[in-house]
């Protein structure tokens, strides 16, 4: 990396969708038809390619399983946007979303990833939508009615909130993003994956809405941070579910088109290029 | 370098001393030099360390709770408010300082909204007690019960809020143990408590089942301990509160209302008088969270004490001072 040379890091949970976006922002990164763009030589991508080769043959990668200490795994993938705004590296391959959670659970991350951290001036902060793995335990103070009817797993509800792991995030980003170079805008993405899992209402209304109503705490934090400039963008890597949705996926294999395929909802605008989120962060 | 030995109790190697007593030399157990590699001399041993230690790595905020170095930090930084709570044990400090924190979580506290916080991990941690259950049974405490050594100082949890207009507020609220209430009015143990001196508004938490069920001694206590805490802020008067728990068990008794309110007017304190409900009981037909908006709404806007009499009226007779009593000319 150069000194002048902004850095972009992918920062989430395990199973975020990190890895999926990161393969279809490849796709269209290598088309040249989107609003950012890379120089076609970039080195080792067997990483990226592997997993656009998933959503070829109409599956989702898995999770990242590469070691996050790894340093001959990582590669950085050149990104420009139009004339005038910042040229940027996306940090490739994105670290598994295990060392994130670690990180938050132990309060403490590898020098690697902090000189990482602090060299970074952009970050892409993932959030999957109905997840799953996205844990909001019942208490007895907002579910109590619900409590004395069900009896949910205890190992479960003893598990530490997404939305307090997500806070945790941001904070980890509001303390170290920049601090080894501040000459750019410390900037963060927030990037709700799996956006067509939503239903239609819940999706109309954009990114910010929902993440208010399904990670309160979370949504505070970003709306409030004095350190950084925050904006959510809602994203479908392919406009459906190949996992959970056999129709789509066989429509998808018969007709579909990966660099045609996706969209970005940014405010209450749904736009069809999936680097929106990318263009945002390297705005001057 | 000494040949060492196959028996693992031997120090032949390095004392020169056979276990079994044979001479080392002729010793059948000793290795020949090819068996093994020779130990390092003793003198080695007793140096050198043998594990290094495993390297530290570097530390991110943690988000427990914070101590007053850093609440004067961001004190300097930032308009916070200071809340003061006192209260004996089990009057329920921490459960309504859980059930703040996940109405907050639930954006189900109304005029009030998250921001942030810096103790969200802490938060949450005891928080944890309010979402076990044993097969739709309510477990019997919420909270467990709040420990901290008597060498360490204050913790105190951070929040920031959002009112309806907007407002942000930084609350700092401490999490103490009840027992600190009890050696302050018992023992006179102050130290602990001086940042009461710093505190914004004062807020007094006493049972309310107990104060239903063991009046007098209650109101006993509770004046106590609004005295001591007066007489630590003295001479100001911040804004009062006494947070009356377990609302959705008992009314408050009017009286014994009166009484507390009367003792803490003595000092100058006027007393507000919150009931609330941190949770409930399935048949109480109180919500959980009861009276949790309006306990904020106290913190974030604090009636304003009674103004200071800027020239009050005094007896003067002792007053022989010609200046003073110079009226004019007639």
């Amino acid at each position: 990396m150069t000194a002048s040379t902004a850095s972009i890091l992918l920062v989430g949970l395990p199973e975020t969708g990190k890895t999926n976006y990161l393969a279809r922002l490849w796709a269209s990164l290598r088309e040249g038809k989107s609003a950012v763009t890379s120089t076609p030589d970039t080195g080792v991508i067997k990483y990226v390619e592997d997993a656009v080769a998933h959503l070829l043959e109409g599956a989702f990668a898995g999770r990242t399983t590469l070691d996050s200490e790894d340093q001959s795994a990582t590669f950085r993938i050149p990104v420009r946007a139009s004339e005038g705004t910042i040229a940027a590296e996306l940090v490739v391959p994105d670290v598994n979303g295990e060392m994130w959670r670690d990180a938050v659970e132990d309060s403490e991350i590898s020098h690697r990833w902090h000189d990482e951290l602090c060299r970074t001036s952009m970050a892409l902060l993932f959030v999957r939508a109905r997840s799953p793995l996205n844990h909001m335990p019942l208490d007895w103070v907002v579910s109590d009615g619900i409590l004395t009817k069900i009896t949910p797993n205890a190992e479960v509800q003893s598990r530490i909130p997404t939305q307090v792991y997500l806070c945790q995030l941001l904070r980890f980003l509001e303390t170290t993003l920049g601090q080894s170079e501040v000459k750019t805008t410390r900037r963060v993405a927030v990037v709700v994956t799996a956006w067509d899992r939503l239903d239609a209402q819940q999706r109309a209304q954009g990114p910010w809405r929902y993440l208010e109503s399904e990670f309160p705490l979370f949504f505070g934090a970003l709306k409030n941070s004095e350190a950084l400039d925050i904006d959510a963008f809602g994203v479908s890597i392919v406009g459906g579910d190949l996992t959970d949705d056999p129709g789509f996926k066989a429509d998808f294999l018969a007709n579909g088109d990966v660099h045609a395929s996706g969209y970005v909802m940014h405010g209450t605008e749904e736009q069809a290029d999936v680097t929106i989120p990318i263009a945002w962060l390297l705005r001057k | 370098m000494e040949r060492g030995c196959r028996k693992e109790e031997c120090t032949v190697q390095q004392t020169g001393k056979c276990a079994l007593s044979r001479d080392p030399n002729e010793c059948s157990e000793r290795l020949d030099e090819s068996e093994g590699p020779a130990i390092e001399p003793s003198s080695v041993l007793e140096t050198e360390s043998t594990l290094a230690p495993p390297p530290e790595k570097p530390k991110l905020p943690n988000s427990l709770t914070l101590d007053l170095d850093q609440i004067r930090s961001l004190g300097a930084s930032r308009q916070t408010t200071l809340v003061g709570v006192l209260g004996c044990p089990d009057s329920g400090k921490t459960a309504a300082l859980v059930s703040l924190y996940l109405l907050l979580a639930h954006n189900r506290l109304e005029g009030f909204r998250f921001a942030n916080s810096l103790t969200v991990m802490a938060l949450d941690e005891i928080s944890r007690g309010a979402r076990r259950w044993s097969e739709g049974a309510r477990p019997d405490q919420m909270t467990v019960h709040t420990e901290i050594s008597t060498e360490r100082g204050a913790g105190f949890m951070h929040l920031r809020v959002l009112d309806q207009r907007d407002r942000l507020c930084d609350l700092l609220v401490p999490d103490l143990p009840g027992e600190w209430s009890n050696s302050l009015v018992d023992e006179n143990r102050v130290e602990q408590w001086y940042f009461l001196k710093s505190a914004d508004v004062l807020c007094f938490f006493v049972d309310g089942r107990q104060l239903a069920s063991k009046r007098q001694s209650t109101v006993h206590r509770t004046k106590l301990l609004i005295q001591k805490a007066a007489a630590l802020v003295a001479p100001r008067t911040p804004p009062a509160i006494l947070v009356v728990s377990h609302r959705d068990a008992f009314e408050p008794n009017a009286a014994a209302l009166q009484q507390i309110i009367e003792e803490a007017a003595r000092y100058d304190l006027q007393l507000q008088v919150v009931p609330i409900a941190s949770f409930t009981k399935s048949d109480s037909g109180v919500q959980p969270g009861f009276g949790i908006a309006t306990l904020v709404a106290t913190w974030v806007n604090p009636s304003p004490p009674p103004p200071l009499e800027f020239w009050p009226d005094t007896d003067n007779s002792w007053c022989n001072r010609a200046m003073l009593r110079f009226r004019g000319p007639k």
